[in-house]
């Protein structure tokens, strides 16, 4: 079984696209443990059942929602809003940033939407305000990573299909922790802007903060029927999501004007295009989590390493560093299909929080998104911004530290994700 | 000779064209009945206290489309998943000749997948499970899995051909270059 995840890390380095390691990895597995291919046809049965749960529903729902909101004029709206209430403070411009990144992923649930859509607007404004490009594209991208965390995130609902955990209770479950990077990389905002001494903006009049007020009512709509739909008891995931393409319908299309029918046309196909991007590892996955576990090799792996009877905080350990490892490197989907059926054994055995498990998951792949060498923002921001390497990963120490604080923080206090869910 | 070459290089465009603009079709017309559904669905459920008997299963119907269809689109416009940092660093060379061997050896893997899933229907076909709100065979809704994969192994297949016959990178059969420079 070693050559299969030999192979399957080769193949990932030489570039291959990434539903080949899985799918080869799959069908070594399966060659190993049957001796032929005979019955090959239930890894094909595997990989349709995998991707028909109807929880994984809200991820098409929710990236045409956000690809209908990116298109129109909601982000800006919300930058105005921020801009208005916090920008005449000390580090105001950056704590805005923040903010707004903050918001506009709670409303798209999309890291790499929220940097095109906030990031590219506010970055001139920063630089022109002083504030050093090394420290604005590391604030865009960690700021856009909280998006991870506030739902709506496809992370979660691909975690909670696989791990059978409710994914109305992980949505919840990240809200807390989400907030806390928001004020922690607010402080640092305001402690930077302190430093260089970066002078403040000019304080919005009321009527100026009302008329920005009023126009960006409508697109904070997305997180109350995402929050209190699911806090509520009102929607599913799914429905949440759905009802987030409508009322995104109706902003954009009816309200905004700012979409026609062609824009709508082309938002469906590259959501569509973006939704098969994703399920097709979803499908390779579910044929390699069905395979391994089909050969006991979740239990291999752990005794190997030497694990077999961890406790639970050793184990919450080994999961932060083995996500933290897989996400520098590979696509967080890849990595949480590949990890979860590994560890999922073990989580069940220690009767361990399978939602504080998916919130420390979700953190680390945050920070491995943003983690050189090859995390994904960091990439995300060298081709949105066209900077150079070097300029995006010399910001990002102080933002790595603030992350991993948090995931010390949820580990010692699990409260933190989970209190939210007594009230339910 | 020479006209039979072209004939043939139309002919090659025509069906390109058309399996392409035929895979943009299904993928926008499935995304735009799945978000109906689930908004009627929604509505339903929450107004009217009743939820659609059949929007389950079309859901899992469209999601198949969207997944195996997507993908095979996806491949023609290089827009899969790839961990390139190492390809990235290679001279364009050794880029080209990586792509080669890439293409065709997921070509391989996709007509291998093609052929289990034509296995799997052939097995599943004759129980005659039926989809119960829908009525309809249960196989049926499957037959675009080894299309789809048949068409992205063509697709890989053609990648290599055209990083062999071409100086420059082909990143797919028509896209040209290096998305990431």
């Amino acid at each position: 079984m070693e050559m299969m995840f030999v192979a399957m890390i080769i193949l990932l380095l030489l570039g291959f696209p990434m539903k080949i390691p899985l799918l080869v990895g799959s069908l070594i597995g399966f060659f190993v443990m049957f001796g032929s291919f005979e019955h090959v046809q239930f890894m094909i049965q595997q990989m349709i059942a995998g991707v028909k749960p109807a929880s994984l529903i809200a991820i098409p729902m929710f990236i045409l929602a956000a690809d209908i909101m990116t298109r129109g004029h909601s982000a800006n709206r919300l930058i105005d809003m921020v801009m208005a209430y916090i920008g005449h403070h000390k580090g105001g411009l950056a704590v805005s940033t923040a903010t707004a990144c903050t918001l506009f992923g709670a409303v798209s649930g999309s890291t790499q939407a929220t940097v095109v859509a906030i990031g590219s607007p506010l970055r001139p404004k920063l630089l022109e305000n002083g504030y050093n490009d090394s420290f604005v594209l590391s604030l865009i991208i960690n700021s856009s990573g909280i998006a991870l965390l506030i739902p709506p995130s496809i992370g979660m609902i691909i975690y909670g299909g696989i791990s059978h955990t409710s994914i109305s209770d992980l949505f919840i479950a990240g809200i807390i922790p989400g907030l806390l990077l928001l004020l922690l990389f607010s402080m640092y905002s305001v402690y930077y802007a302190k430093k260089h001494n970066i002078p403040t903006l000019d304080k919005a009049s009321r009527q100026h903060k009302w008329r920005m007020t009023k126009q960006a009512i409508w697109p904070l709509g997305f997180p109350l029927i995402i929050i209190i739909g699911i806090y509520g008891g009102i929607f599913s995931p799914t429905e949440a999501a759905s009802t987030c393409v409508l009322y995104a319908l109706i902003l954009e299309v009816w309200v905004f004007k700012s979409l026609s029918m062609n824009d709508i046309i082309d938002s469906a196909k590259s959501s569509g295009l973006i939704t098969a991007v994703v399920f097709i590892l979803v499908a390779a996955g579910a044929a390699f989590s069905w395979v391994i576990s089909y050969a006991q090799i979740p239990q291999a792996v752990m005794s190997s390493l030497g694990i077999a009877d961890a406790s639970k905080i050793e184990l919450l350990t080994i999961i932060s560093i083995a996500f933290f490892i897989g996400c520098m490197f590979v696509d967080s989907i890849v990595v949480i299909l590949i990890l979860v059926p590994i560890f999922l054994p073990e989580i069940d055995r220690l009767e361990l929080d399978k939602v504080l498990v998916g919130i420390l998951i979700t953190l680390q792949v945050a920070i491995g998104a943003v983690t050189p060498p090859f995390g994904c923002n960091i990439f995300t921001a060298v081709a949105v911004f066209r900077r150079p390497y070097m300029d995006v990963v010399k910001g990002l120490l102080p933002f790595l530290l603030l992350l991993l604080l948090v995931v010390m923080l949820v580990i010692s206090f699990p409260k933190i994700a989970l209190f939210p869910l007594e009230f339910l | 000779m020479n006209s039979k070459k072209h004939f043939i290089s139309q002919f090659y465009q025509a069906i390109y064209y058309f399996i392409n603009k035929t895979e943009a079709f299904l993928l926008v017309m499935s995304v735009l009945l799945m978000a109906t559904n689930n908004i009627a669905n929604v509505i339903g459920r929450v107004v009217f206290q009743e939820s659609l008997f059949f929007s389950e299963e079309l859901n899992s119907i469209l999601i198949i489309l969207i997944t195996f269809a997507g993908s095979s689109y996806a491949s023609r416009h290089a827009r899969h998943i790839k961990m390139t940092a190492l390809f990235d660093l290679m001279p364009t060379v050794y880029k080209k000749i990586m792509m080669i061997i890439i293409s065709l050896l997921t070509a391989v893997i996709m007509w291998m997948m093609c052929y289990f899933s034509i296995e799997y229907i052939g097995w599943i076909a004759p129980k005659g499970k039926i989809l119960p709100a829908m009525q309809i065979p249960v196989y049926v809704t499957y037959l675009w899995v080894p299309m789809s994969l048949f068409l992205t192994g063509l697709e890989y297949l053609l990648t290599a051909i055209k990083n062999m016959k071409h100086p420059v990178l082909y990143l797919s059969s028509s896209i040209k270059g290096d998305i990431y420079d």
